[in-house]
């Protein structure tokens, strides 16, 4: 029983992760009904970035997670300069392979930089483990599950109380009727790619700890955090963090009781299916096509 | 001329490694053409639908898979080899169309995940189910045709050539056939071709599944090749790269395939010093293909089809003829709408209207912005569902949803926002409505259709029907390129070359000059004269006291006058409601 909620437990942290990297696909979704299909890779970055600036140059944790996020919010607004802003007009969804390719291009540049082999990071608030009530629980984990509800509510924040948070939600709601009334839409679509792979570099710098910093832990983890983003709802974010925790939960309850190698076949296949029979989402709201 | 030029490079290119000494480069060039096989699989489904699919080479391993394990099971002869193709064809052939026929609805983004969430489950699938698979160690000792029938290497080889081009010719048919009409209407708007009555699903269904069963097949052929095969060749990263070479090569020509797959699987091979960036190389590449050459090296927006010169007779009759060739003598039509009620949220657009309509009576539907106008005919054509009430069709009650459904029940209709297929001509549009007309009304019209070239006759017959309505000189105009009254010209040329006997008309004047106006309003009573029931909706009201039979006026979603033109237009609280002055209970 100990066992069941320890990993219960720890499934709550990894699931806030991949709440975080589906709310990064429905920020741009909702600005642009577009999304990084690599966004996995960006998280990947965010690991390494951390690891650079925790592990190799010593920097305190609350110093290294400006940087990281900074650095991926600018990297992030440039990537969409190349891969989504082109192909605005393009009748075949040219964007997402651009922006495919250019989370390739990040997966071998980080192979270069920092090798082939996993990169280990130690938690940010400490390696001894606390117990509460007989569970030993990681620091990380709860640091990493903290700092998601954190985010969560900040986003609520801003979108419902700030002008740009107001404006970011016209552009959502209507892009054209935004642009006619002086919203510089052109801007906020930008903003909401760039905060995406700010988000995505957040949840690589909680994530290092956990997994470890390697050129490949992003393709799983963007993927599953869309699977995440579809299943809750692309237009709803706060679905997305209820279906992010009970997926994680989920997810390492099978990878202990049943075995590691049909996680991930789950998770696909749950998504599939939701595509399926809830294209919207379970907490989304169905779009009518506009014609 | 000048077009055969790439075709005769790939020729050569392919014929080269008989001559060239050593076995590496026919090694080399099986896979290019094993490659390019499965990417015309990929260009075929890209070429339909405009949809990126990242699954390929997950057809591929189900086709690697299903083959090595059956013909292992059937000994290693040559009949082994063929059941153990079938098997390949058939596993592949089930397994996409239970991936497909779900996903039919999902457009875009969606069903690009759906592909890579399935691509994944595949390769993860041949990793971790080692009782059949092997797992990582895979499948060794796989045999192929050139050791069942005791010749060298190279006919293994030959017989990859022989798969290429049979693929390739029977695709270079069926693009040729009344198909590769529908085929290239699809690309251009799904719902205008559904609007012609034509089964779209079935298009996008029979497409991905043929795509991903030339797949399996690259697949087999490559099981072949390697003579083992384990789960490396098969990841979703594989699948981008086919998808690349096909954007690279350009969609619309066969042979720019070909030669993508040549530049992205044969260039690595000579730049062993890009290995450790290959993917940096390929990622660059793209983008710099996608931002300066976006349509890809071979650039041509025209299927073979629609080059073929044209030299009309003028002996086939315009639209009049066209007619009285579909429907022969008198008609009874009769369509009748009952207590139709629709609701979008708490918006009340329809709540309850009747209207009937015969053959050879124009019915104008008339009310301010807001009155429920347009969604009587989107609630009439299928276009929404409707929440109420019954539509039939000489007592024939016609289902609720499905533009296309309810276009096979020869009921048609125009879009307010005009839709013509923009990037071709306004021949091949008249054409396409005349093919949907031929094809549309059988299930298995879309596979007669693949048999069948484009008469002459039809094409000299869309000729005609353009000179009918003014369009001859624009014949071989895009018909994006048209000015705005020609353009709802052509789009009712289209619709009546797909022969209805009901037509419903969506503000079809708004926005035309008068002789324009003029124009439309001639082929309207044409279509009264030959027994056609038309319901036209528009705001002017001239042509609606000219042209109407009956008129109803619409108020919030409800019949406030119907008769006769006169009578409804001198209507108080008609004249009051659109004409303003008077009062109005909701403003919708």
């Amino acid at each position: 029983m100990e066992f069941a909620l320890q990993t219960a437990l720890n499934g709550f942290s990894t699931g806030a992760i991949y709440g975080l990297i589906a709310a990064g696909f429905s920020l741009t979704y909702l600005a642009t009904r577009r999304f990084n299909f690599g966004l996995g890779m960006w998280v990947m970055l965010g690991a390494m970035l951390s690891y650079t600036l925790v592990v190799q140059i010593e920097l305190p944790p609350l110093a290294a997670l400006p940087l990281v996020v900074g650095i991926s919010l600018v990297l992030g607004l440039a990537a969409e300069h190349i891969s989504v802003r082109p192909f605005q007009s393009s009748k075949n969804d040219l964007w997402i392979v651009a922006t495919l390719a250019v989370g390739l291009m990040l997966v071998d540049a980080a192979q270069l930089i920092w090798g082939k082999f996993p990169l280990a990071v130690d938690d940010y608030l400490g390696t001894e483990p606390w117990t509460v009530g007989g569970i030993r629980i990681r620091t990380q984990h709860v640091l990493t599950f903290t700092a998601v509800i954190a985010v969560f509510l900040a986003m609520h924040a801003f979108f419902r109380h700030s002008l740009s948070g107001a404006e970011y939600r016209a552009v959502a709601k209507d892009r054209v009727m935004a642009e006619l009334m002086g919203i510089n839409t052109r801007r906020a679509e930008q903003l909401a790619f760039g905060a995406a792979a700010a988000l995505a570099g957040l949840a690589g710098f909680l994530v290092s700890p956990i997994t470890g910093a390697e050129a490949n832990i992003g393709t799983a983890l963007g993927f599953k955090g869309f699977a995440v983003a579809i299943v809750g709802g692309l237009a709803a974010p706060r679905g997305v963090l209820i279906v992010g925790l009970s997926y994680g939960v989920l997810e390492a309850l099978v990878s202990a009781y049943l075995f590691t190698g049909i996680r991930d076949i789950l998770s696909f296949s749950i998504m599939i299916i939701s595509l399926y029979i809830l294209p919207f989402g379970i907490f989304g709201e169905p779009e009518r096509e506009r014609r | 001329m000048t077009r055969n030029i790439p075709f005769l490079l790939i020729v050569i290119a392919l014929a080269a490694p008989f001559v060239l000494p050593g076995t590496y480069y026919i090694y080399l060039a099986e896979l290019v053409v094993i490659y390019a096989i499965a990417a015309l699989g990929v260009r075929q489904f890209l070429a339909t639908t405009n949809q990126l699919v990242f699954c390929q080479s997950a057809m591929m391993a189900i086709g690697a898979y299903s083959f090595a394990l059956t013909a292992r099971q059937f000994g290693d002869g040559i009949t082994g080899l063929f059941i153990g193709l079938v098997a390949g064809l058939i596993i592949s052939g089930a397994v996409s169309m239970a991936l497909i026929f779900p996903a039919l609805r999902l457009r875009g983004p969606y069903f690009a995940m759906i592909t890579i969430a399935f691509g994944w489950i595949v390769w993860r699938t041949a990793i971790e189910w080692t009782a059949v698979t092997g797992g990582d160690l895979g499948i060794s000792a796989i045999p192929n045709f050139a050791a069942a029938l005791g010749l060298p290497p190279s006919a293994q080889y030959v017989a990859s050539l022989a798969v290429l081009a049979a693929v390739s010719g029977i695709l270079w048919r069926i693009g040729n056939s009344a198909f590769g009409v529908l085929q290239l209407a699809h690309s251009v708007d799904t719902m205008a071709l559904a609007a012609l009555g034509v089964r779209v699903d079935h298009i996008r269904l029979i497409a991905f599944v043929a795509g991903s069963c030339i797949g399996a097949l690259a697949g087999a052929f490559f099981a072949m090749h390697q003579a083992y095969i384990n789960p490396n060749g098969f990841e979703v990263f594989d699948s981008v790269s086919l998808l690349v070479a096909v954007l690279i090569g350009g969609v619309s020509r066969q042979v720019g395939t070909v030669i993508g797959v040549i530049a992205i699987y044969i260039a690595p091979e000579f730049l062993h010093a890009l290995d450790a960036y290959r993917l940096l190389f390929y990622g660059a590449l793209v983008l710099l293909m996608l931002n300066f050459a976006r349509e890809g090296l071979l650039r041509d927006n025209r299927s073979q089809i629609w080059r073929r010169p044209f030299h009309g007779t003028g002996a086939v009759g315009g639209l009049v003829s066209w007619l009285e060739e579909l429907h022969p003598g008198p008609r009874h039509t009769h369509l009748k709408i009952s207590g139709v009620q629709k609701h979008f949220g708490t918006i009340r657009a329809l709540g309850g209207v009747d209207l009937d309509v015969r053959a050879g009576e124009v019915h104008g539907v008339v009310g301010p912005n807001g009155s429920g106008k347009s969604t009587l005919l989107d609630v009439a054509s299928g276009l929404v569902p409707r929440d109420g009430g019954s539509v039939t069709l000489n007592d024939l009650k016609l289902p609720r949803e499905g533009v296309d459904r309810i276009a096979r029940y020869d009921m048609l209709r125009t879009f307010q926002k005009i839709r013509n297929f923009d990037t071709l001509t306004c021949r091949e549009n008249v054409l396409a409505g005349i093919v949907a007309q031929r094809f549309r009304t059988s299930t298995f019209g879309i596979f007669r259709a693949m048999a069948n070239r484009v008469a002459t006759r039809d094409e000299e017959r869309a000729q005609a029907i353009l000179g009918s309505l003014g369009l001859a000189a624009h014949s071989d105009d895009l018909a994006a390129a048209l000015p705005q009254g020609r353009r709802r010209a052509l789009e009712i040329a289209r619709i009546l070359a797909a022969g209805p006997r009901v037509l419903l008309l969506d503000e079809p004047t708004s926005g035309l000059s008068r002789d324009e106006r003029d124009e439309i309003a001639r082929a309207i009573l044409l279509c009264r004269d030959h027994g056609i029931a038309v319901i036209l909706v528009d705001h002017d009201m001239e042509l609606i006291e000219h042209l109407c039979d009956q008129v109803t006026a619409l108020s919030v979603g409800r019949v406030i006058a119907q008769g006769s033109p006169q009578a409804v237009l001198a209507d108080e609280r008609f004249k009051a409601d659109y004409f303003g002055g008077g009062e109005r209970d909701v403003d919708a």
